[in-house]
Formats: C-alpha cells, structure tokens, sequence
C-alpha cells in the first residue's frame, strides 16, 4: 500500500487549508458555499480518522437487532419493536452520538463528549 | 423582500425577464410607468428575485418581484399561486404581510411568481436576537408573534380551502413519511420519534389557517418589531400548535436555546399573550408534540436537500452539508425526548 505522499488525511487538509485561505476573499454565494466546502472537508477528515472505530462499534450494537438499518427503521415504524423501546432507545442514541461525532462533535452535549 | 446585500451576479439572463417585467407593469400601471434601481437579490436556486422602483411620473414604490425558476419533485412547497392569495387572505386579517401587488399573468410570459411590496427591515437571525438595535423589537416579540398567528388562526379556513389538498393538510405526519421514503435513505432513530408521535398524537384540534414556516428568519423586523410575514410556501391547514411547535424549535433558537420562542423570548408570556387574543388556551404538552413533529420535519427537509445533491437534480456544497447535519437535529430531537433539552 505504498502510495507517495501526501497520504489521504493530508490530502484533504491541504484542500480545506486552501479553501479556509480564500473565503474571506469571497463575497455572497461563493464565500457560503466555501464555508459549506470547508465544513465537508472537516467531517470527512473526521470519518477518516473515527471511521473504522465507530464502524466496529456500531457492528457490535447492531448485532442484536432485527436485519439491517432499514429493516430496523420499518420495524420501528410500525411498532413491531414498541416492548423492546427501553432497550432500543439508548442503542438509537448512541448511534446518533457516533453521527454527530463526525459531523460536528461540538454539537453534543458534555455528557456526551469524548474528551 | 429583504434588505440584503445584492450580489454584482453577471446579469446576462436578465435582460430579457426585465424587458417582460417591463411590460407586465405598464399592463397595469400604464405606459408610461418605468422600472428603476433594479438589484438582483437571488438569482437561481430555485427563486429569482429582484428589487425594483416602480415609477409613476413624480412618484416612485420599491417593489419585489419572485419568479419560481425550478420546481422539485414531490415538493413540500405551495406554488406561488396559492402562496400569492395566501398574502391576500393574511392581510385581510391584520396579519403583516409583503404587500401582495399583482400575479403574473400568461400574456405576460414571466412563468409563475409575482409582484409584492418592498418591506424595509432584518431578517437575519443573529442580527435581530443580539444586536442593540433590536432590543425594543425582542422585548415586544412574544406578544406581537402571538398575536400575529392568534389572527391568522382566526381566519376561516374555507378561505383557504385551495389548501385542503396539500398533503401537510391531510396529514401532516404522514406527509413527512411520504417524503422520507421517497428520498429513499433511512433513518431508524428517526424512527423512533414517529413512533412515539403515532403513540401520543394529541386529540384532534381545531382546523386552522397555518403559516408553517412562522421562525425568526422569515419575518422581516425593525428596531419597533415584526414588520412582514414572509415565505407562505409551507403553508396548509392543520392543528394552531403545529405553527408553535415550529416557533419554538430548537433549531430556530439559533443558540439561545434559554430562550425558546425564537430564541428571543419564554414561553409564558407568549402563550398567555395568545389566550388572550385567541380565547384559546394553549396547552404545553401538545406544544411539544409538535416540537418533536417539528425536529421530524426538519430532518425530511434537510434529507431532501441532500437527495436533491446526491440524484444529481440540484447539486451545491450547501445541499451536501444539509446530509450530514441531519443527525444534528436528530440527536437534538432524542435528546428532548429524553427531557434534556426543553
């Protein structure tokens, strides 16, 4: 797997550095969209780094629930999962906690916070 | 409609829409009226908007024109007709609209929009909760959004009965469901906030004209208070708490989340302030109802411009972000089913 540098994680900071350089140069749409390009940049640097991590976690959680995610959305619709709600809850929150992480951890509540 | 910065945008397709607007005004203003001090507020997207003066000999009216430029599938908005007598019917009531002027026409070959009113003021959010400026405007904002929507609610809703077929008039939870499985991505902690919805939904209200889109951010204010009403497009007939829900939501609190109407007052006084214009009572636990309806709404609009980026339909940076800050408002809405936000 020998790929010269910049690795991928570098490669991705390299263009948000770029970006984050010339948005204050930018005016109306452009300089929103860059913002926009910015914050995208950001999350994918973060899935990168606490991808494989929440990945695996979230395999663990899921292990115990009924098919994949959206089987699991349309058993939860039509209530089929309604006696198991104290059980499901926290596993729903924790998986939405994972989310938020790569999105923008910043957004959680401290009790929620990794560090 | 609002007083924003207008863009130097390259105006090559203009010409043309101005030359018909043109033409529709001196259909009705007469030949010799003329259009003055044109500025390009949005161009694209899926609105075109321009400011314009409206000339009359010695006399001069800022005015907007809105032309609908792009129509999504399975749209959750109202097209400009029903929105532009959906102004007629506000105003009628006291409510404080943009000045409905005049609808285009066919002869007038400018698509679907229309002509309303220039209504000088702020809409920008952080402006309006933080600036000094605004701090008369915030201190009067409980009662006056009360009001607004108490008249509003009073209007009888066959006036608005154009509106009986939008989806959100039939139901409006299942018109989010409609929508989310159109855009075909799921959401199984979503899912968990229908479910209760379904499990607790309050006893039918009473039917009423809604705004549906009733946040800071959509009404144009002044140092004195709420001067306009604008973007009608979510408009349909439903429960009044629906519009409360929204007012409230944690996303349009815009940080002040203290503060829940808006992010710029308490509860308390707003919903006294309504029983008091209204003669109705306003009952807390189906305001949050409809707080947890409005996250779920939230969500499916915020689904459905990331589906609009990634089908290749509308494709923007900004549609993008719109995918990965779904799970934002979904982790705000377990949290306020779990009672930690308020």
């Amino acid at each position: 797997m020998h790929r010269d540098a910049p690795e991928l994680p570098e490669i991705l900071r390299t263009v948000r550095e770029f970006i984050e350089d010339i948005t204050g140069r930018l005016n109306g749409q452009d300089r929103y969209h860059a913002m926009c390009a910015n914050y995208l940049l950001a999350v994918a640097e973060r899935e990168l780094a606490l991808g494989p991590a929440v990945d695996a976690a979230e395999q663990t959680a899921f292990a115990h629930l009924p098919g994949d995610k959206a089987a699991l959305a349309a058993k939860i619709r039509s209530g089929e999962l309604d006696a198991q709600w104290d059980e499901l809850f926290p596993l729903m929150l924790n998986h939405v906690i994972h989310k938020v992480r790569i999105s923008k951890p910043e957004h959680l509540h401290p009790m929620h916070r990794a560090d | 409609m609002t007083s924003m910065n207008a863009p130097n945008s390259p105006v090559d397709p203009l010409p043309p829409i101005i030359d018909r607007l043109r033409l529709a005004v001196r259909r009705r203003f007469g030949e010799r009226a003329e259009l003055d001090r044109i500025d390009v507020a949005t161009l694209g997207g899926s609105n075109r908007t321009l400011l314009f003066d409206l000339v009359e000999g010695a006399s001069r009216r800022r005015l907007v024109f809105r032309q609908e430029t792009y129509t999504l599938p399975n749209s959750p908005f109202i097209a400009p007709h029903p929105q532009f007598k959906l102004l007629q019917i506000a105003q009628k009531h006291g409510v404080p609209v943009p000045e409905p002027v005049f609808e285009f026409a066919p002869e007038d070959e400018l698509d679907r929009g229309y002509v309303v009113g220039f209504v000088e003021g702020e809409t920008l959010p952080r402006r309006l909760l933080h600036d000094a400026k605004f701090a008369k405007a915030r201190e009067g904002f409980c009662v006056q959004a009360a009001e607004i929507l108490a008249r509003l609610h009073a209007a009888d809703p066959a006036e608005a009965a154009f509106l009986e077929e939008t989806p959100d008039s039939q139901d409006p939870l299942g018109a989010q469901l409609a929508r989310l499985d159109y855009y075909g991505e799921a959401h199984p902690a979503l899912e968990l906030a229908v479910r209760w919805l379904e499990r607790y939904r309050p006893a039918a209200p009473r039917r009423v004209l809604l705004h549906g889109d009733f946040r800071v951010g959509n009404m144009i204010m002044g140092p004195d208070g709420i001067r306009a009403v604008l973007d009608w497009e979510c408009s349909h007939l439903g429960a009044p708490m629906e519009d409360f829900g929204w007012l409230c939501l944690r996303s349009w609190r815009f940080g002040n989340h203290e503060l829940p109407v808006g992010g710029i007052g308490l509860r308390e006084p707003f919903y006294a302030a309504y029983a008091a214009a209204s003669g109705q009572q306003v009952d807390a636990e189906e305001v949050r109802w409809w707080e947890i309806f409005g996250f779920v709404r939230w969500m499916v609009l915020n689904i459905m411009q990331a589906h609009g980026h990634w089908s290749e339909e509308r494709r923007s940076p900004a549609f993008a972000a719109c995918g990965r800050n779904t799970c934002l408002i979904e982790y705000e809405m377990l949290m306020s089913l779990l009672g930690h936000y308020a």
